[in-house]
């Protein structure tokens, strides 16, 4: 059984079908490229995952259970978290303060220490901020976890938003654009890192992703999406080499870019 | 400075602002008007409960200004619990102000379906409505006339202490209104430095990715909006206790009228949004400074808008964070200076 089983998935904006009859399964340790031309409806596939938005119809099975139409706080709690398109984090935030944040789900806290404090919570803070600093070097952010997280370079804060979809200690990870707008170098470590979480933990992941290199080196397979459609599904090479993926989106590449 | 250091300049200053608090009373009785003074104390206490609920509030990035309103429901729920019921004025202020958190928890969740500007039009009209509501409903209130009560209540006695709900000296109630004040803010301090305020934190900085890790933004925003409406009620039944007279008359010198929420807001930026002593300074200050700029009348208003913008410009944080300015400016003055002699005009 797949991790994640999306099944004739459909969204509709009025008259305008964003999603349509999308059906891919997402298999337990693997990293699953999703790529396609702009607006495909790859980050609306995303929202629907994460509950943003509520699909049309068809059904979405995170580990068996029927995660359709929940909550996106719920479907945190499921163990689906996702790194935003662009650099969503907490900007006037310390670094570290971020990646506390993302714990919400792990504070451990009874009610009375949630809200008011008290020696308790204090311990329990202490604690939280051992396993935040782990994370951080992770992402090798350890040695900037007092800077203003808005204060960092590009590159940087796009591994405080990883950081801070690690620190819910997901089972599936979902990342919009997590290298675009990177140089090359800033690329390579954001890939390593990626790599060295599957490797590691075991963590499942999914890419969305228009720098074709890093998904072609990155991705166990790839679901190719145009028009709210899918067109393709297979490894790298399958994908390159397929006439509807070239037709659609890779032979257009020098017009898209 | 060391740690422990900061701990105990912090406990020093802790302890001299609450030995002035106790001992404003005393500094005041030997003016001729000390009576009016203290009057004006508890009003600015009660003010500064009200700014520092709008500011709790404000801490998930939404701005409600029905603090008036809230004000008026705890208000007029206590005072005519205590009067018509005949209930004593402890349990009236605490009821009125759990009927106030109850009402703030019927209109939270369609209120936060909106957020931004539509939110805050929602509470500063759900505020008129009240306001007109207990105009109109004056089988009840006493309506447009206002709602007097003369009602001698029992006295608290704990020990050989003796607090007494009357209208005769104001220095009892001041200790009243501080104490109770000062339980309601403790409790709002606690919060903010805890894993709840850190929660609000990151609904103010960024809600969409606060819910993907798992906060219900919802829940939250509620929860705290209710807290606050309660203890906006209680600031509304210390003010009922206080004058022992309200009215839902809409003129800007009714406590329960829409220019008190504006009041609230101008103390809390003014004070310093990002600070939690923010409204305290706002709120005293400006109060104080209304007091003495009561010679300028009419003018008042044209004054204190004038501060205001040159504030919000020059100290976009507030007076709490004086000090980060000092600096800033001293530095911006000596390049100013040295620019001068040289005579280069360069913009």
């Amino acid at each position: 059984m797949a991790l994640l089983e999306v099944r004739s998935l459909t969204k509709r904006f009025g008259g305008l079908t964003a999603v349509s009859e999308l059906t891919f399964d997402v298999n337990e340790g693997e990293i699953l490229g999703i790529i396609g031309p702009n607006g495909a409806g790859k980050s609306t596939v995303f929202n629907l995952i994460c509950g943003t938005l509520k699909p049309t119809s068809g059904t979405l099975t995170f580990r068996g259970e029927n995660i359709t139409g929940l909550p996106p706080h719920k479907i945190a709690a499921r163990g689906i978290a996702r790194v935003f398109q662009g650099n969503v984090l907490f900007p006037e935030s310390t670094v570290i303060t971020n990646v506390l944040i993302g714990m919400h789900l792990h504070t451990g806290l009874r009610t009375f220490g949630f809200l008011f404090g008290g020696h308790h919570a204090r311990r329990r803070e202490k604690a939280l901020r051992e396993r935040a600093m782990e994370i951080l070097e992770l992402v090798g952010l350890a040695d900037q976890a007092d800077e203003v997280a808005s204060s960092l370079p590009h590159g940087n804060q796009r591994h405080i938003c990883l950081a801070i979809a690690l620190a819910t200690e997901p089972r599936l990870l979902l990342l919009d654009e997590p290298v675009t707008g990177m140089n090359a170098e800033e690329v390579a470590a954001m890939l390593e890192t990626l790599r060295k979480l599957r490797r590691e933990q075991g963590m499942t992941l999914v890419v969305v992703e228009h720098n074709m290199q890093a998904v072609m080196g990155l991705c166990d397979r790839i679901v190719t999406i145009s028009y709210g459609k899918k067109i393709c599904e297979g490894t790298p090479e399958q994908t390159c080499s397929d006439p509807a993926v070239i037709a659609a989106y890779l032979g257009a590449e020098d017009d898209v870019a | 400075m060391s740690r422990s250091g900061r701990t105990w300049s912090k406990a020093l200053s802790g302890t001299v602002f609450l030995a002035v608090v106790l001992a404003l009373p005393w500094i005041l009785r030997p003016l001729k008007s000390s009576a009016y003074w203290t009057h004006i104390l508890i009003l600015i206490a009660i003010m500064i409960l009200a700014t520092s609920s709008m500011r709790a509030i404000f801490r998930t990035g939404e701005l409600s200004l029905g603090t008036a309103g809230f004000m008026l429901l705890g208000g007029y729920c206590s005072a005519l619990l205590s009067a018509k019921v005949g209930i004593s004025p402890w349990l009236a202020m605490l009821l009125g102000a759990i009927f106030t958190a109850a009402i703030a928890a019927l209109v939270a969740y369609p209120f936060f379906r909106v957020k931004g500007v539509y939110f805050v039009i929602c509470t500063l009209l759900l505020g008129f409505i009240f306001l007109y509501l207990a105009g109109y409903l004056d089988k009840l209130t006493g309506g447009w006339q206002g709602f007097q009560f003369y009602h001698i209540s029992p006295v608290l006695k704990i020990g050989s202490l003796t607090i007494a709900f009357t209208t005769k000296t104001n220095i009892e109630y001041y200790y009243l209104a501080v104490v109770v004040v000062g339980i309601c803010l403790f409790i709002l301090h606690r919060m903010e430095h805890s894993r709840v305020g850190l929660v609000w934190k990151s609904i103010r900085e960024a809600d969409q990715l606060a819910q993907s890790v798992g906060v219900n933004l919802m829940a939250h925003k509620i929860f705290i909006f209710v807290v606050a409406c309660f203890f906006t009620g209680v600031a509304g039944g210390l003010y009922a206790f206080h004058v022992h007279a309200l009215s839902p008359t809409s003129t800007p010198a009714n406590v329960f009228h829409f220019f008190t929420s504006v009041y609230c807001l101008l103390y809390m930026v003014i004070g310093g949004v990002e600070s939690f002593y923010g409204p305290l300074i706002g709120a005293t200050l400006f109060m104080l400074l209304r007091e003495w700029a009561r010679p300028l009348s009419e003018y008042w208003p044209l004054v204190m808008g004038g501060i205001l913008i040159l504030v919000v410009f020059f100290m976009p944080k507030g007076l709490a964070a004086f000090r980060e300015y000092i600096p800033e400016w001293s530095s911006k003055l000596r390049r100013l200076l040295r620019q001068r002699p040289t005579g280069t005009t360069q913009p």
